[in-house]
């Protein structure tokens, strides 16, 4: 998946090309604050939905969004803040781990050197 | 909300320890000596369900916040040298859906009278509604500011 934290030079590319347009910068910010419908994301803009929809397909195609149509619906989340929703369990994971190979630690040393 | 992302991980830690690989193993093999070191803060109680400690065996454990569970892990043994190794996984649910899962490979090596002992962690996290609605606390104020960056930019 085409992620914009990725050290591909393409991805990065693709990334800041689609953050080089105000209606897509606002499409960003609006769905930071949750997903969207198209047609919610659209409703400020004057612009048709067509040449709208061709602005949701090149920030989908960075990477910065995944979409889903449910019946008539298109719903756009922000992918990147899911990745990070991610990432961050991954890392609370690892982290449990140390905690716990410390704890292992307490353990060995206060039981005596016999098994 | 759908449920598509995922992400992966794979990391390694390292400890010694002045004990022999046996004690350490043997602090994996029982599950009243892992109740007390395998919770994952302090601020969570393991309950032990089930404990198997054999190749194919299982383990329950249920996480407990001030008597509360949040969590059950389901572990499964699938690789055990007395002493050396154990290779398991454990799947982390919440009282709605999977969390994630990782793949957990423990080696003993003795290292004069002690124990270094390497754990390789090969983590998937998958979302979900709750998840999610937690871990992005910490994560929609910075997009937020992002977000207003970008848009007077």
């Amino acid at each position: 998946m085409p992620n914009i934290l990725s050290p591909d030079s393409n991805a990065l590319d693709r990334g800041f090309q689609a953050l080089a347009d105000a209606t897509r910068r606002g499409v960003i910010a609006r769905l930071a604050q949750g997903e969207a419908s198209v047609a919610d994301l659209a409703a400020p803009y004057d612009m048709a939905l067509p040449s709208f929809l061709q602005h949701v397909r090149v920030l989908e195609a960075a990477g910065l969004i995944s979409t889903v149509k449910t019946g008539r619906v298109r719903t756009c989340w922000l992918e990147a803040q899911r990745l990070a929703a991610l990432d961050q369990w991954i890392a609370g994971y690892e982290a449990a781990w140390n905690t716990r190979l410390d704890r292992l630690g307490q353990i060995l040393e206060t039981k005596g050197d016999t098994q | 909300m759908s449920h598509k992302s995922m992400a992966h991980r794979t990391a390694t830690l390292e400890r010694t320890y002045a004990a022999s690989p046996a004690r350490a193993f043997h602090a994996w093999a029982n599950p009243d000596l892992r109740r007390v070191w395998g919770a994952p803060s302090d601020e969570v109680e393991i309950r032990n369900d089930a404990s198997d400690f054999r190749v194919g065996g299982e383990d329950i454990q249920t996480c407990l916040v001030e008597g509360h569970p949040v969590a059950t892990v389901v572990g499964r043994y699938h690789d055990i040298v007395p002493d050396a190794r154990i290779i398991y996984t454990e799947v982390i649910r919440d009282e709605a859906q999977l969390q994630g899962m990782s793949l957990v490979s423990a080696e003993f090596i003795a290292e004069g009278k002690g124990t270094r002992l390497v754990v390789t962690l090969q983590t998937l996290a998958v979302d979900g509604s709750d998840l999610l609605a937690e871990a992005e606390l910490g994560w929609t104020s910075a997009l937020d500011r992002l977000g207003a960056l970008l848009v007077t930019a």
